[in-house]
């Protein structure tokens, strides 16, 4: 008889009756440290895809094969621009059956997506694309809303719609994960905090640890760093890499928060199957190129583009300026926390490998008895 | 128009309250000012081009008067920027407590005059409305028009052309990026619209000259 596994659940909202059920197989498993730790970096869930596997959850390598790391291409030679671009065509040939609404902050990540799009689609292929947006995205930028936005594309306002009710009729497509192919906000807090990124973060241990607890108590930050240490002294290529602290903060985001992130928007939704979703809903930056360009160069961001405020993601800003020459975004647009577009989070759920999800109000027996299976007992 | 005619030192015969709206990309001060009244409205519209966070001066260790204002406000910095919270949600309602004003590299390749003339522009036009709203006539009618507003049945009056020049200043101030075209747009938007308003405005131009 086949039997179903769980493959993903939120992490950071683990029902209290969950936690003492992990904590019967994990005994040392401190739910509050973890959710403390990784809460500087992570917002839903946490994956290991390469290296030692130090978490708690197991990370579903055949289920979950589509997110796992490419092999590293020492040859790999294509820019963001090019990546972008190739993107766009890739995915309007593959995703062409139903029309589209891409959700769209006003942040970076989601105005390269716009961009590409008015650069790479004809007037026709556009008018079947709609921006989902609110007044927070246009005071993002507002200038790309009166200029490109409004002149191109048909909105509606995010505040009211809700995605489950639009899977059946549109693609949506998000920004994400674009953050997890730099540092991130962990990295941009790191390097303001006066950290060296440049240097080895083998070498760095009192330094990083110290600035981890500005976030967290110190148990907490040493907890992150040994674990992040055991992950690394693995053999696996991708680990080897890491070498500097810019690296390392990256590293965090790229291996670590790479599923949560992609399925961020899994999250918000009440599901019962989730097959519709995983049929419709296109994380614009999870592909390999992406990865590849991240490993070569998207993790070196905060150390060569700069070191000033605006220097954030210039690749992404670069690619935005190149087609609106909006010199203010380029120079002074900075991270800012982008209004989610989702809708807040009904209940915790966790998603079996059949596509269904379980609920603790209707499947509490279930999720208990298929629970240690999912999770890393040493 | 001379763009002198918008300057103001940041001083003030009131108070000697100073806050600056510092620039975290140019690592500076781009505006002084001594009435936060307008800073809400002034971050927002020059959110446009970058956020700007408020910082009390008065709180610097090594503050005194006359050490800063508009006319080299860009050659200083704080010494305490990582307890601003860049990249928040713009949170305009607290100031950072400056612990120590400290010079700012020299090192930005950006016209700085050119932002904080700019800015200037902003804080008078945005003065302006802020004026003509709040003068006591207008609030007198707006209060009365809220109780009687099926009997005192107003078409298109003076106070709709208040709203129209507010919306018309908020978006050249917002959207436009050169500083002659926004003053030209806006003056004779007022002049065509409305004369009482008109008449508001050279009074305000008048009283700013003789300070």
């Amino acid at each position: 008889m086949f039997r179903k596994k769980i493959v993903y659940m939120k992490h950071l909202s683990l029902p209290e009756v969950i936690v003492n059920h992990i904590n019967r197989y994990i005994p040392d498993y401190d739910h509050a440290s973890m959710c403390k730790s990784l809460n500087l970096v992570v917002h839903q869930s946490f994956y290991n895809r390469a290296g030692l596997d130090v978490l708690p959850f197991r990370f579903e390598t055949e289920f979950l094969k589509k997110f796992s790391m490419p092999q590293i291409d020492q040859k790999f030679s294509k820019t963001f621009t090019e990546i972008t671009d190739q993107r766009c065509y890739e995915l309007i040939s593959q995703y062409s059956q139903k029309p589209w609404i891409i959700q769209w902050s006003g942040g970076i990540d989601s105005t390269v997506i716009l961009v590409s799009l008015l650069k790479n689609l004809s007037k026709e292929q556009l008018s079947n694309i709609t921006v989902s947006c609110n007044a927070i995205s246009v005071f993002e930028n507002p200038l790309f809303f009166h200029n490109h936005v409004l002149k191109n594309f048909k909105t509606t306002n995010s505040t009211d719609l809700h995605i489950e009710e639009q899977l059946d009729d549109y693609y949506i497509v998000d920004g994400n994960p674009a953050d997890l192919l730099f540092s991130g906000g962990l990295g941009l807090n790191a390097k303001n905090s006066g950290l060296d990124l440049s240097k080895s973060w083998r070498n760095s241990a009192d330094e990083l640890i110290n600035f981890l607890t500005y976030y967290a108590d110190s148990n907490v930050a040493k907890w992150l760093y040994t674990h992040m240490e055991a992950n690394l002294a693995s053999d696996d290529e991708h680990c080897q890499v890491v070498e500097t602290l810019a690296d390392w903060c990256w590293w965090i985001n790229f291996n670590w928060k790479w599923v949560g992130d992609c399925w961020h928007g899994l999250d918000a939704q009440r599901l019962k199957n989730t097959q519709l979703y995983h049929n419709s809903y296109i994380n614009w930056f999870d592909n390999t190129d992406y990865q590849q360009w991240s490993i070569k160069c998207g993790r070196y961001s905060l150390i060569e583009d700069g070191f000033g405020m605006g220097d954030y993601k210039k690749s992404s800003k670069q690619y935005i300026h190149d087609f609106d020459h909006n010199d203010y975004y380029l120079n002074f647009k900075t991270k800012g926390h982008s209004t989610a577009q989702m809708k807040q989070p009904q209940s915790w759920i966790c998603m079996l490998d059949d596509l269904s999800t379980l609920t603790v109000e209707d499947d509490l027996d279930l999720i208990l008895e298929l629970l240690p299976a999912h999770l890393n007992i040493k | 128009m001379s763009f002198n005619k918008f300057f103001q030192w940041g001083y003030s015969d009131l108070t000697d309250n100073q806050f600056g709206l510092w620039e975290p990309t140019l690592d500076r001060f781009l505006l002084i000012l001594n009435d936060v009244s307008l800073v809400d409205c002034l971050t927002m519209v020059s959110s446009s081009r970058y956020n700007l966070y408020l910082c009390n001066l008065n709180s610097a260790q090594n503050y005194a008067t006359n050490l800063i204002d508009n006319s080299c406000c860009e050659n200083w910095t704080l010494s305490n920027k990582n307890q601003i919270k860049i990249g928040k949600f713009n949170q305009y309602n607290t100031a950072t407590n400056v612990e120590f004003l400290v010079p700012s590299s020299d090192s930005s390749k950006w016209d700085i005059k050119q932002e904080k003339a700019w800015l200037q522009i902003c804080r008078f036009w945005l003065y302006f409305i802020h004026k003509i709203k709040n003068h006591q006539w207008h609030q007198k009618i707006q209060f009365i028009k809220k109780i009687y507003s099926s009997e005192l049945n107003y078409s298109h009056d003076y106070f709709d052309n208040i709203d129209l020049v507010e919306t018309y200043i908020l978006k050249n101030l917002y959207f436009e990026r050169d500083i002659e075209i926004i003053n030209q747009n806006i003056s004779s938007f007022i002049l065509n619209t409305d004369s009482v308003i008109a008449s508001h405005l050279n009074e305000y131009k008048l009283c700013l000259e003789k300070k």
